[in-house]
C-alpha cells in the first residue's frame, strides 16, 4: 500500500500512514471473507478517506483508481466492479461501480507518466533548504544597490 | 425400487462438510448455485428465492439527465440508501476473526517498532485506529451492557458496533461506559465518556479535555 510521502512527514505522520494503511487492508479482508459484505468495507474506506481530509494527507493514485468516488466503495473487478475495454473514439477502460453504477474511465495512452512517478516530483530536504537559503541572500543583497540607483538618479535631475 | 431408498438425507457428517449443506433436494440446488455464481449476477435470481441487487436506487425519481450529472451522494441519500448497515447474514463472529489479527498486527507496528515510552505510547493510543480490537464493558451505569465483550467493527460518534461471540451485532453507546481492551501484554481502558468523537476527529485531536469521572 503506497502513500505519497512529503518532507518532513516521514517520521511526523507514520502514524496517520499506518492507520489509513490498516483501514484500507481491512476493507480488503473484509471482501475476501464475504464479498457479499460491501457495507462494512465501504464504512472503512469512506474513514480512511475523512482521516486523509482531515488531516490533509493525499492518496496515491493506485488506492484512488481502486475506490469509486460516489459511494466509496473498494472496487475489485469481478467482484464489486466490472472492467470493460472499448475501442470507440479513443481506447479505454471502462470501470464501473456495481452497487452505484458510477463509472471511471482510463484513456489507454503508453506515454503517460503519472506525476508521483515523474522525477520532479521526488522532494529533496537539503536541495529546497539550500534553494530557499540562497533566494532570501539575493534579497539581501538587492537592496543596497536600488538605493544607489535612487541616490545617482536624484543627482542626474 | 421403492421411494424411501431413492429420496434419503445425506448419509455421513463428512459428506455434509465437503458439500457445505446438509440440505438435499431444492435447497441443495439452490445452496450450489449461490455458491458458484457471482451475487450481483440478477439474471439467476429466479432460480435463488433471493432480491434481485440492482443498482442503489434514490427515494425522488428524477430524470434522467438530471441523474446522469449527480456525481456524489448528498448525506441524506446515504442515509436512504442504508449504505453503512451490515445485513443480518453477515453477523458472524468467525468473518470477523482475520479482522483483529490485521488489528493486532497494526497495534504492534503502531506501539512496538520506534520503541517508545509509556507516556509516548499513551498519546499514541489517544490517536489510532480501534476497528477489529476485541473490546470488553467493563464498567457501565446500565448492568446490561457490563461484560458484553467481542470485535469492534464500527466506530461513530457516541456508539461502537460491537459483534459478540455469540454472532450478535450490538450498539453500545459510549456515553456512560468503561471499555478495556488487550495488545499483547497492554491493557488499555477507555473512559467512553472523553471519546465520544468521530473516530477521525480523534486523529486529529491529540488533547482530550480533563472531565471529571465518577466512578461506576
Amino acid at each position: 500500500m503506497k502513500k505519497k510521502v512529503q518532507k518532513t512527514f516521514l517520521n511526523q505522520n507514520r502514524d496517520i500512514h499506518l492507520r489509513m494503511n490498516h483501514l484500507f487492508q481491512m476493507a480488503h479482508q473484509v471482501l475476501l471473507s464475504k464479498p457479499e459484505n460491501k457495507n462494512l468495507a465501504r464504512f472503512y474506506i469512506s474513514m480512511m478517506k475523512r482521516i486523509a481530509t482531515r488531516l490533509v494527507m493525499k492518496l496515491h493514485p493506485s488506492i484512488k483508481r481502486a475506490i469509486c468516488k460516489k459511494c466509496d466503495m473498494l472496487l475489485i473487478p469481478g467482484i464489486t466492479a466490472t472492467v470493460r475495454i472499448k475501442a470507440h473514439r479513443q481506447k479505454h477502460k471502462v470501470v464501473q461501480c456495481v452497487e452505484c453504477g458510477k463509472v471511471k474511465r482510463f484513456v489507454y495512452n503508453p506515454n503517460h507518466i503519472l506525476w508521483v512517478d515523474k522525477p520532479e516530483a521526488v522532494y529533496h530536504p537539503q536541495e529546497m533548504e539550500d534553494k530557499r537559503v540562497a533566494k532570501s541572500m539575493q534579497e539581501t543583497q538587492g537592496k543596497p544597490s536600488k538605493e544607489t540607483d535612487k541616490a545617482s538618479s536624484s543627482k542626474v535631475t | 425400487m421403492e421411494t424411501s431408498l431413492l429420496y434419503r438425507n445425506l448419509p455421513s457428517e463428512k459428506l455434509v462438510q465437503e458439500l457445505g449443506t446438509d440440505k438435499d433436494g431444492e435447497e441443495y440446488i439452490q445452496h450450489f448455485i449461490q455458491q458458484r455464481i457471482p451475487h450481483h449476477e440478477a439474471r439467476f435470481g429466479q432460480y435463488l428465492n433471493i432480491e434481485k441487487t440492482g443498482r442503489k436506487k434514490l427515494r425522488t425519481p428524477r430524470k434522467a439527465a438530471n441523474l446522469r450529472k449527480k456525481q456524489v451522494l448528498s448525506a441524506a441519500d446515504k442515509k436512504q440508501l442504508k449504505l453503512f448497515d451490515i445485513p443480518e447474514d453477515q453477523q458472524k463472529y468467525k468473518l470477523y476473526e482475520p479482522l483483529h489479527h490485521l488489528w493486532l498486527a497494526y497495534m504492534r507496528d503502531c506501539l512496538r517498532i520506534p520503541p517508545i515510552s509509556a507516556q509516548a505510547q499513551g498519546i499514541k493510543l489517544l490517536k489510532c485506529d480501534l476497528h477489529g480490537s476485541f473490546m470488553k464493558v467493563t464498567k457501565s451505569t446500565c448492568p446490561t451492557y457490563i461484560g458484553m465483550c467481542g470485535i469492534l467493527l464500527q466506530e461513530t460518534k457516541n456508539t461502537f458496533k460491537i459483534i459478540t461471540q455469540t454472532d450478535q451485532l450490538k450498539t453500545v453507546p459510549k456515553a456512560n461506559c468503561e471499555f478495556t481492551f488487550v495488545v499483547d501484554e497492554l491493557v488499555v481502558t477507555i473512559h467512553g465518556k472523553h471519546f465520544r468523537l468521530k473516530s477521525s476527529e480523534r486523529a486529529l485531536k491529540g488533547k482530550i479535555k480533563d472531565k471529571i469521572t465518577i466512578d461506576m
